[in-house]
């Protein structure tokens, strides 16, 4: 038999790999396959049973299993083959393996491939938090999944550990469903998570936030039954002797932050961003192998899934092109590099004379500042922001005209 | 009322290798362990390391013992499928100091009878590890120091002594002893039952103090020594190739790095004398001292790609020193003390020596004609080949499920954790045997899965699924 | 008459309203710290009658697909959420489609309850 050759092959079925194939066949992709290691398209939108998805894509308030079910029957509608259940263990040359208990071990061949992993969670043992090692403590996902998805109640007493958005919405899930939550505890001074989840997520119940605090031990030797909060020096972000609180709990969340999920992508000989921890892309998401596409938090942790999705759909697209004979890595990049109070910026590689969306992330929260970008050297983009924070990702559009002749792009925040 | 010819007291490393030697012969052996999984506290949490006894008091019972262990490895690693690996050690110098004290090193291995200890220049150390700090000035190779699976060999160990007879009771703790005419005669237990035996041996590591009490024999007394280690993920940059010993100082044996048998990278331990024999917590101080130390041997390690972070206690015996023990007036009784940080290698050769010990004190011993020496591990899918994986899948379709996607863990691995001898009943039970949770995410992805299939295999509701022990459980039940 | 600090969330800023009014006549006395026009309307609506939009699941009789999302069709006033999750916790559905309306007119507030997420 003839081995069958995709278009685009699409490593996960989250909410990138559903606009990325979404994007592909509306650019004319011939066969396109997504893998999906759970038992449903969606991702991590199963469980995300809250409110707050597509304000921006769908200008509506949905959730995400809401959210994620217009982009399945999408993808069914455009004909886009799916397997589930499905791990991808390796990436090869044009190529993805993977195993189910049906098939066993199969490979895919595509012209072009498309990453789109998402990301995990840092864990406790990441944050090297001190202390016992006992049960009940959860990633805020894990206990997300085993409350949204498994019927799971995770514990009684909780204190979150970190602001990030999955925290401050299962402190606000957890109240609902009758546990007490003690306090939110964050090392830095601002909530690392939107403010709309600050609001609705905490304020709205009156749970505490502690802004620069951290646990500094957890006690308990089967079960958690404390954890100690400390002040933190917010400079040093080390914690303040003689500031030491016990909370009782029985269980600690641990919000802390993502991280892209990009084994696969390096085991493959991709470097990784040092910063993202993601691969670089330029503005049709292509990586530095110029078959490989990437798209949503496999590249770099976004906050809202709008965004996601518009990068994956351009990341089909331009997958579909390459299918095609189309987007060759040009013989010269512009490099794009943050500039000041600019953490990173996404893509880090342009194609010349083609319109490019950034997207970039400031370092330290500040109002009143003036974004610029500066091509060469001269300024294409300046822009005056009210308030910028960490945790809102920025975005500035660049025309092509802007990126014709240049070969260096700067984004700064002052 | 329950008899058996021989109770052990303790399942850790000390207990298992006894029971794993005793099954060798026609006799009744019991082995009663407080924990819920065999695999013992302190037999748990250490480097990992099987070492030649290079540096051990020389004449002691413990470099007899641990030296006599050492190449015994190679076949019951075979024997019982345990990951093995002779990486071999280095004691690089790095200050004229260290340097001077080569020779007096190579002579106290010399004394124990490890001959193969070999002097090393600069550049040879510097070939060999690559990632050392470039001011070395010379060191030592010790080639036979070698990496294990320290889970799985007492677990091994204790699952083939099942799989030829030996009884196991778990979850139960012994409460006292009774003795009567100079002789022990049972073991009560906080089931509230009366276990009779002819010979009982304390192999309860940092307890045994308290069950020798129980005899009167508590001539000494244990403490717990702290261990604080960091494991690296297998990705992190800075990596070695063997085990990297730092050279001991008067007060400290020091901190080490070396590659663990499944391609992570171990970093510690701190020593410190504690009280408290519960006492498993990691401290800001302890981690930190380690990064101090290690880093003047490897100055490229990155700490923080540390994946988890964990603590040891050793048993440490007042007075000191390795103690294997039978007394005139209170016949049956062996009682074995000061088993301390080399009591994961030395567990065999202690069995051996316990099992000599007893059958010259009159115990009758013949040879089964049907035991099996050997054991079949769980399959370690994440090592396997495309072919072999696909052919494993075809047999049993849940092998094609991955559960835990750090190291390549299936449900077919976890069932067969679970329903085999001395099966898994708890998350870390699992963790232990097929690795489910132990790489870079910690249990993120997995943990929520792995609880549904121990309750669905058990047939237990998920709120009686623990982490590890009575009172670790996992979660609180059922949302609705 | 009171005054109450509201954060808007109409958009990242995150401006601090200040709103100083009469809740049972439905009177603005002063308002200020807004930003835009859809903030002045959030912050009033926040200060005389705050709606959220509540979210759970109910249960399922099916064994694979324990829990169906579930979500009220439009926001509810804050104070009855906790009396719509004692609700939610009374339910068990069988089949649903998300979008399928569980619970019409869901305590007396005008909005459904309904089906977040799909159980075939």
């Amino acid at each position: 038999m003839e081995e069958k050759i995709y278009d685009v092959v699409i490593v996960g079925g989250g909410p990138a790999g559903l606009a990325a194939a979404i994007g592909a066949k509306e650019a004319g992709a011939g066969d396109v396959i997504i893998i999906e290691r759970d038992s449903s398209l969606g991702g991590i939108l199963e469980q995300c049973i809250h409110p707050g998805f597509g304000l921006k894509y769908f200008g509506e308030e949905l959730t995400g299993p809401e959210y994620a079910r217009r982009f399945i029957q999408k993808a069914k509608e455009c004909g886009v083959e799916y397997k589930l259940g499905t791990m991808v263990l390796s990436i090869g040359e044009h190529s993805v393996t993977g195993i189910n208990p049906t098939d066993g071990v199969i490979t895919i061949r595509g012209r072009s491939i498309v990453l789109a992993m998402g990301c995990r969670e840092r864990t406790r043992g990441a944050l090297m938090t001190p202390g016992a090692r006992p049960a009940g403590i959860y990633t805020a996902g894990a206990a997300q999944r085993l409350i949204n998805r498994q019927n799971i109640m995770v514990g009684k007493r909780i204190v979150i550990l970190g602001s990030g958005d999955i925290g401050m919405i299962m402190a606000r899930r957890l109240t609902l469903e009758g546990a007490e939550v003690l306090a939110v505890v964050e090392i830095m001074n601002y909530t690392t998570g939107l403010i709309r989840n600050r609001v609705q997520c905490l304020e709205d119940f009156g749970i505490p936030l502690l802004l620069s605090h951290t646990v500094v031990e957890i006690k308990g030797n089967n079960r958690v039954e404390g954890v100690v909060v400390a002040e933190v020096d917010p400079a040093t972000r080390k914690p303040i002797p003689g500031t030491e609180k016990l909370y009782e709990c029985d269980t600690l969340l641990i919000s802390c932050g993502l991280i892209p999920e990009n084994e696969l992508t390096r085991e493959f000989g991709i470097k990784l961003h040092p910063v993202t921890g993601g691969p670089e892309v330029n503005q049709f998401m292509q990586t530095e192998v110029e078959y490989i596409f990437a798209c949503g938090n496999v590249v770099h942790v976004n906050d809202l899934v709008d965004n996601v999705t518009e990068e994956s759909l351009t990341a089909g697209r331009s997958a579909a092109r390459y299918a095609r004979g189309e987007l060759k890595k040009p013989e010269q990049e512009i490099r794009v590099t943050p500039g000041n109070n600019v953490r990173y910026v996404c893509p880090q590689r342009l194609y010349p004379g083609a319109p490019a969306t950034l997207f970039f992330r400031v370092t330290e929260p500040a109002k009143k500042v003036t974004l610029s970008v500066l091509a060469d050297s001269k300024p294409v983009i300046t822009k005056k922001l009210a308030t910028v924070n960490p945790g809102e990702m920025q975005r500035v559009d660049l025309s092509a005209e802007a990126l014709s002749g240049v070969s260096t792009v700067l984004v700064e925040v002052r | 009322m329950k008899q058996t010819d021989v109770l052990i007291i303790g399942a850790g490393a000390v207990g298992s290798a006894i029971a794993w030697e005793l099954a060798k012969y026609r006799l009744d052996v019991t082995v009663v362990e407080k924990n819920e999984d065999v695999g013992g506290d302190i037999s748990r949490a250490n480097s990992a390391i099987i070492h030649t006894g290079y540096d051990a008091a020389p004449g002691t019972l413990e470099s007899q013992l641990v030296v006599a262990a050492n190449p015994m490895y190679d076949k019951i690693a075979a024997d019982l499928d345990i990951p093995f690996e002779r990486t071999g050690a280095i004691l690089p110098a790095f200050t004229d100091e260290q340097f001077e004290k080569l020779p007096a090193l190579k002579h106290k291995a010399m004394l124990n009878r490890v001959y193969d200890i070999e002097y090393l220049t600069a550049k040879e150390l510097l070939e060999l590890e690559p990632a050392l700090n470039p001011e070395v000035k010379g060191g030592l190779l010790i080639p036979r120091e070698s990496i294990i699976d320290p889970f799985i060999l007492v677990i091994a160990l204790a699952e083939n002594a099942a799989d030829n007879g030996v009884h196991f009771l778990l979850g139960t703790k012994v409460t006292g002893i009774i003795v009567s005419e100079g002789a022990v005669r049972a073991v009560k237990t906080d089931k509230g039952e009366e276990i009779r035996a002819k010979y009982i041996i304390n192999a309860a590591g940092l307890y045994c103090d308290e069950i020798a009490s129980y005899v009167g024999k508590n001539k000494y007394y244990v403490t717990p020594r702290k261990g604080q280690f960091y494991i690296l993920d297998k990705k992190t940059s800075c990596k070695v190739n063997r085990i990297v010993l730092p050279i001991p100082t008067k007060t400290t044996k020091g901190k080490l790095i070396c590659p663990t048998i499944h391609g992570n990278i171990l970093v510690g331990p701190t020593a410190e004398d504690l009280l408290d024999k519960t006492d498993k917590r990691t401290t800001a101080e302890g981690l930190a001292s380690i990064a101090e130390d290690v880093r003047k041997m490897v100055p490229g390690v990155v700490l923080r790609d540390t994946i988890t972070q964990y603590s040891g206690l050793r048993a440490q015996r007042n007075p000191e020193g390795l103690n294997i023990e039978m007394y005139d007036d209170l016949a049956g009784y062996v009682d074995i003390s000061g088993v301390r940080s080399t009591g994961l290698t030395g567990s065999v050769s202690i069995a051996k020596y316990v099992v000599d010990m007893l059958i010259e004190s009159g115990m009758k011993a013949e040879f089964k004609t049907n035991h099996n020496p050997r054991r079949r591990g769980i399959p370690c899918f994440a090592e396997m080949s495309d072919e072999e994986r696909a052919e494993l899948i075809a047999r049993d379709k849940r092998y094609g499920n991955i559960i835990c996607r750090c190291e390549t863990v299936t449900e077919g691995q976890i069932c067969d954790a679970i329903h085999r001898t001395l099966g898994a009943r708890s998350l870390d039970a699992v963790k232990r045997r097929v690795r489910a949770g132990m790489g870079r995410c910690q249990g993120g992805f997995c943990t929520p899965k792995v609880i549904e299939i121990i309750a669905r295999e058990l047939g237990i509701p998920v709120e009686e699924v623990r982490k590890s022990e009575p009172g670790s459980e996992l979660v609180i039940g059922n949302l609705r | 008459m009171e005054t109450k600090k509201i954060i808007c969330i109409i958009c990242p800023q995150g401006c601090e309203v200040t709103v100083c009014g009469d809740k049972s006549s439905r009177t603005v006395e002063s308002i200020k710290g807004f930003g835009c026009k859809r903030g002045k309307t959030y912050a009033e609506n926040e200060f005389f009658a705050p709606v959220r939009i509540l979210t759970s699941s109910v249960k399922t009789i099916n064994k694979q697909v324990p829990l169906v999302a579930v979500r009220t069709s439009k926001p509810i006033p804050k104070e009855l959420l906790f009396a719509g999750m004692e609700e939610i916790k009374r339910l068990v559905v069988d089949k649903v489609n998300s979008g399928d309306v569980i619970v019409p007119n869901f305590l007396g507030t005008g909005a459904d309850l309904i089906a977040s997420g799909s159980v075939e």
